[in-house]
């Protein structure tokens, strides 16, 4: 298990260093960096200045060499927007995000769970075709275009509730929180249930294949055979087998969901990352879209890690050929 | 002497695709498919013949008319017979016409994107199965790693380095989508390619190019269909989002999504219609194409995935 | 017969099945698929329910059970067990027969993945018996020791994918004994295990129902073990049950048309003693019960013709990788050191075990497997020097048929299509030529020649496996190789399609390899026989020697564990053994022991010092 673990661990580096190349490339020598970062006004001998003083004379990786210097040290830049570290900038508005993505995938899990085990269980009465055919509007509804409906109907309408912003937070962790005070749940609501729509038809058209998938299988009808009541026969032998694909999806889907809510945070001002980097790319600031996509990687890389060791852990198949051979 | 086979009857098979009839068939036996069918390809022929049905020109400035603008659906133009069934928007363009050119636009890059992507991923896909070895896995790998990365996140970065544009946007949509394409080819291929027909065939002596054009390539076309279809309705979303972000097309060349987002600065004064109907468009456009594609999915996989 | 006939005179019978009628619901319409059916299971005795795939046995025991689902189906008559009606009885009712006085136990895959072994026990015996979770535990494993599971008390926690199949299948009978049952219902529980390792399981049973005087239900398509276990048989047809009573009044007299037909075509280990050259099937009409002469066998071997094919050491073995960087492990030693020749109209078959590597050297002969050395002469050429457009020219000589009759024709293409692409590819003749031949080849193989327009799935199973020998046949091969060829097919079509073999190796002077792991078909058949154990030959002569005098203990122990299709020559030994199949698998330094084979008659060679052959090797599961 260990060595598998420490295998998992080298690729996941493998993925970053990958990534850090593409990014890099990416941004110095597909974006050209001279024309980004120096005023097209600038005279002949300002130009080369500003070349020589950032570094763009020294040969490619010369300059990805730098690159990942200052990577390791955590100096991604600093944004010529904020005029502050780039890297600081967006772990300031990483709670934000983070609140509003575990909102989401909170209400993905429990809403789209048993709406899935019920299409299954009763896959031939009409209120589970009835959800498999509104599961094909969620998969089809335009996030952005739901959000701004959400917001006319809500807000602009109704006036229920706020159209943009976090609203009033409360600390908790040494971080500040919106869902911990009334007025910060008023604004997390709409934002929430628009990036978690999509979520939602995901988990339970997964949940609702689990089902149908396990249900005809040998072991249920040998659990049936054995006397099992019913209840038993789905919320032991049925449930478990399903969960292992609906964790392990749902949880390489939260990588998603931070990054949908590029969407939804510019639809409802809400103040993370994702807005954060739509208004960088905007006005071209170099050092925070750098940081951020490194960010992202690195998220990523950790949450199919966890997910990996996780899927292991429920599977006993995956669990034991992890401790042996491989 | 066939009847001293006592086997009970023909053994089932699903649909393949390929034989045109049986899938049409399908489709008669489930009413909402064949409704988005219908749907789907009235959107195609609006699309296409956009300039002729158009009650306007959208993008000749001649025809527009300042004064009509921020017209409430069902208005009547100044001085003018004609109606604005959508509304106009700012600068006094009938919104239906403006969807309808929008839609040419939007359906433009989704299927352009999605054919190019399956093309080159499908290629990769197959020539991944057949190499094997080192090839293969470097291949998977870099699929998998592409994959783990969600499709918004990945045009964004592309669009980050390149810039908005029709043609950029294109480009981003095939490197989001390739490896999809790529990875269910292989799947398929090397389900197929276990199967005792293809070894019976190379046993029999037949070409490996006749295996591989007659036997395999028909056999594992099936889910490239089914994932094309869907990722068609994908790509159209994802250029949506992107141009509403302001990342994706050129206002000269505004999409649904830009559509909808030129009006999402009247949305909050009640002014909804410049938003809400390419919105309404653009579903209609993917709530069809996604149930033909559910359908077909039901249809050669009878025990489908999600 | 055993003694158990008259105890169910004592107190009736255990279960009463009363013109039991089950439909299912298709398309609005409900279809019998069970049509009044009627049978005891008495005290303590052991009743087969046999037929062919379609015949209603499975819907039988899930009927008796209730486990098909209530919305598509209809169960009418009576069910009565101890006397209770079992079809009147409300739900949760059912459910505490279920498991506790009657048992099921499926294929051994019935296990659930994600659960131990355990889990399942702990779960069962606490629903029925009300135990606490330690006395379960410990319950548990005194069951799974009763079912003679090594180390019971360190396997509880394992998963059933670390058992061997018929280690599996142990488990499952320890669960179904858990709550001591009046009746065991056993649907197919070795029908993919096998045959020594079947041979073991029947014995288990038969030894734990005699200690837990139960009665048991076993449904079967195979004869043998029909007549191997059973007191009484019912025989089953399209739903109907067309003839019940004591076993071997069944076998001996057989009543109905259709029984008849079906005994007929299951072949009898050791019935063809004596005989040198294979035999057809008799043809018995299922309709009238009477049967057709069958042809006497013409030999087709000349001794002294040349032989069409020559295998000379082949090996073939494969590389185990694992780890991230694909680092060998280990190694596959599917076929080690095979040699054998084969004539003109000859057939040998190449009989074994799962994993014995038996379609491995089918599959490296016809090179769909890359051997790894050795050498392979078809008709004086060796294969491995010819270049791609010389294999082509060869692959005419040889064809080869494989087990799925589904999977083998591709289901887009019509059969004319399918069967005339090779005499195409191959530039044999025009289009039309080719049809012609299609069509002449169709009728040939027992089919029409206006059928060539029609697609695969038009067919049943053998049918198809009739179209891919026409297909075979259309190069004029010499050879043909036949994978497993008939093991999917139900009994009756299995004879017919083996008659047609038979038949076309006279006519034409085919010769056969013929792949099989059903000792009975392969004894029908063959001329020759090689016993294939762990990727060698063990032994390998004319056909009547090895099954009438084997030499190695291997051969001795395979034949011994085949089901008899005799209630006579019950086979019952007593001495429960619980060895498992080995595997292949070696570490990357093996070195296989260079073998000797002695000479004992005339062309049957047996290998020598078989304690060696059991060598260093890995168990399959820990």
């Amino acid at each position: 298990m260990l060595r598998w673990l420490f295998e998992r661990l080298f690729q996941a580096c493998l993925v970053i260093a990958a990534m850090s190349i593409i990014v890099f490339i990416g941004v110095n020598v597909i974006g050209n960096p001279v024309d980004i970062l120096i005023p097209p006004d600038a005279s002949q001998a300002e130009r080369l200045r500003a070349i020589e003083y950032l570094g763009l004379d020294k040969p490619l990786w010369a300059q990805y060499l730098d690159f990942l210097r200052n990577l390791f040290r955590g100096d991604l830049g600093t944004s010529y927007v904020y005029g502050a570290p780039a890297l600081g900038v967006i772990l300031q508005r990483l709670p934000a995000t983070i609140e509003l993505a575990l909102a989401a995938m909170l209400m993905a899990i429990v809403i789209g769970i048993p709406l899935g085990l019920y299409a299954g269980l009763r896959a031939d009465r009409w209120p589970a075709k009835l959800l498999m055919t509104g599961s094909i509007l969620g998969f089809s509804l335009p996030t952005f275009w739901v959000g701004l409906m959400l917001i006319m109907v809500f807000s602009v309408q109704l006036g229920w509730v706020p159209a943009s912003g976090r609203g009033d937070t409360a600390e908790f962790l040494g971080v500040q929180w919106s869902f911990l005070t009334r007025d910060g749940l008023s604004h997390l609501l709409l934002p929430a249930i628009n990036l978690s729509l999509f979520k939602v038809s995901l988990v339970m058209r997964l949940t609702r294949a689990g089902v149908q998938e396990v249900l005809p299988q040998d072991y249920i009808r040998y659990a049936r055979a054995r006397g099992l009541t019913e209840k038993r026969v789905i919320w032991v032998h049925v449930l478990k087998n399903i969960m292992i694909p609906v964790v392990t999806i749902i949880g390489l889907e939260f990588g998603s969901l931070i990054a949908f809510s590029v969407v939804t945070e510019t639809i409802f001002a809400w103040p993370g990352m994702g807005k954060l980097i739509i208004d960088s790319i905007n006005v071209l600031d170099r050092p925070i879209i750098v940081a951020y996509l490194m960010l992202i990687v690195l998220m990523f890389v950790c949450i199919n890690l966890i997910v990996d060791i996780l899927y292991a852990f429920l599977d006993p198949r995956v669990r034991l050929s992890a401790r042996g051979t491989k | 002497m066939s009847d001293t086979d006592f086997q009970a009857g023909p053994v089932a098979m699903p649909v393949r695709a390929g034989s045109f009839k049986t899938l049409m068939r399908s489709f008669r036996r489930a009413p909402a498919a064949l409704l988005a069918l219908i749907v789907l390809s009235i959107i195609l022929l609006v699309a296409l013949s956009a300039p002729f049905l158009a009650p306007q020109n959208p993008y000749d400035l001649l025809q527009l008319d300042i004064m009509d603008g921020l017209l409430p659906p069902g208005s009547e133009a100044l001085g003018r017979d004609l109606v604005y069934m959508l509304g106009t928007d700012g600068q006094g363009r009938d919104m239906l016409s403006a969807i309808m050119y929008g839609l040419r636009i939007s359906l433009f890059v989704g299927i352009v994107s999605a054919i190019t992507a399956a093309l080159i991923g499908a290629t990769i896909g197959l020539i991944a199965a057949y190499t094997g070895g080192r090839t293969e896995s470097l291949i998977m790998r870099i699929v998998d790693l592409q994959l783990s990365f969600p499709s918004i996140l990945v045009a964004l970065m592309i669009l980050a380095f390149l810039g908005k544009g029709v043609a950029n946007v294109v480009l981003a949509l095939v490197i989001v989508e390739w490896a999809t394409y790529a990875r269910t080819a292989r799947g398929s291929a090397l389900v197929e390619t276990r199967r005792e027909y293809i070894e019976a065939a190379v046993c029999l002596g037949v070409p490996t190019w006749r295996v591989l054009l007659r036997h395999l390539l028909p056999n594992s076309l099936s889910p490239l269909i089914v994932i094309g279809t869907v990722q068609i309705a994908r790509a159209i979303a994802l250029e949506a989002t992107l141009s509403f972000l302001g990342l994706g097309v050129p206002v000269t060349e505004p999409s649904l999504g830009l559509l909808i987002s030129n009006g999402y600065q009247y949305m909050l004064s009640g002014q909804y219609w410049m938003s809400f109907y390419p919105g309404i468009a653009l579903l209609i456009t993917i709530v069809a194409i996604n149930m033909v594609g559910d359908h077909l999915r039901e249809t050669f996989n009878p025990r489908g995935q999600a | 017969m055993t003694g158990h006939v008259s105890l169910r005179a004592e107190a009736g019978p255990l279960l009463a099945v009363r013109n039991l009628t089950t439909s299912f619901q298709q398309d609005g319409l409900w279809t019998p698929v069970l049509r009044d059916i009627s049978f005891d299971i008495g005290r303590s005795e052991t009743v087969a329910v046999v037929g062919e795939s379609g015949s209603g046995k499975s819907v039988t025991a899930m009927s008796i059970m209730q486990l098909l689902p209530r919305s598509t189906s209809r169960i009418e008559g009576q069910i009565l067990f101890e006397g209770n009606d079992l079809l009147a009885l409300p739900d949760a009712e059912m459910r505490k027969i279920r498991g506790n006085r009657i048992a099921m136990i499926f294929q051994e895959s019935s296990l659930n993945p994600v659960y131990t072994v355990g889990f399942h026990m702990v779960e069962t015996l606490r629903r029925h018996r009300g135990f606490s979770a330690a006395q379960a535990r410990k319950e548990a494993v005194r069951l799974l020791d009763r079912v003679r599971i090594p180390s019971a008390a360190s396997r509880l926690d394992d998963y059933a994918h670390q058992f061997s199949g018929g280690m599996r299948q142990r488990v499952m009978i320890a669960i179904a004994l858990a709550c001591k049952p009046r009746l065991l219902i056993a649907d197919e529980p070795t029908t993919a295990l096998d045959v020594t390792i079947q041979a073991q399981i029947l014995e288990l049973i038969k030894e734990l129902q005699d200690q837990d005087d139960m009665s048991v239900m076993f449904i079967t398509h195979d004869m043998g073990v029909v007549a191997e276990i059973s007191d009484r048989t019912v025989v089953m047809y399209h739903g109907n049950a067309v003839e019940e009573g004591p076993t071997s009044q069944i076998f001996s007299s057989p009543q109905a048309p259709y029984t008849r037909a079906l005994l007929a075509a299951v072949p009898r280990l050791g019935s063809m003693r004596g005989l040198q050259d294979p035999l057809r099937f008799p043809v018995v009409s299922k309709k009238t019960g009477l049967a057709e002469p069958v042809p006497a066998s013409v030999p087709t071997v000349d001794p002294a013709a040349k032989p069409i094919l020559e295998v000379r050491n082949l090996v073939t073995r494969f590389d185990i990788k694992g780890g991230t960087f694909g680092g060998l492990t280990g190694r596959v030693h599917a076929v080690e050191n095979v040699s054998f020749d084969l004539r003109p109209g000859e057939t040998l078959s190449l009989v074994g075990e799962s994993g014995c590597g038996k379609s491995t050297t089918g599959r490296s002969i016809m090179r769909l497997t890359q051997p790894s050395s050795g050498q392979i002469i078809v008709e004086g050429t060796e294969m491995s020097a010819l270049n791609r457009n010389g294999l082509r020219q060869m692959r005419k000589q040889v064809q080869m048929i494989f087990q799925d009759p589904v999977a083998s024709l591709n289901a887009r293409m019509t059969i004319g299509e399918a069967i005339t692409e090779p005499f195409l590819a191959h530039r044999m003749g025009t289009r039309s030529q080719a049809r012609d031949k299609a069509a002449d080849l169709l009728e040939r193989v027992g089919l029409r020649a206006d059928m060539l327009n029609r697609l695969p799935h038009e067919f049943s199973g053998g049918q198809r496996q009739r179209i891919s020998l026409a297909r075979a046949l259309i190069l004029d091969p010499k050879l043909i190789v036949a994978d497993e060829s008939v093991s999917a097919l139900d009994v009756s079509v299995k004879a017919q399609v083996v008659n047609l073999l038979l038949e076309l190796q006279e006519r034409l002077g085919l010769s056969y390899l013929f792949i099989s792991h059903d000792m009975a078909v392969v004894e029908r058949v063959s001329h020759r026989v090689a016993v294939m154990y762990l990727g060698e030959i063990v032994e390998i002569g004319p056909r009547d020697r090895v099954f009438s005098d084997p030499q190695h203990p291997y051969t001795k122990k395979l034949i011994s564990a085949v089901p008899i299709s005799d209630p006579e020559r019950r086979n019952i030994r007593n001495g429960l053994s619980n060895d498992e199949i080995k595997s292949p698998i070696r570490p990357i330094n093996f070195v296989p022991p260079q073998r000797d084979y002695a000479e004992v008659s005339p062309g049957h060679l047996v290998m020598k010092d078989a304690a060696v052959s059991v060598g260093p090797i890995k168990r399959t599961r820990p």
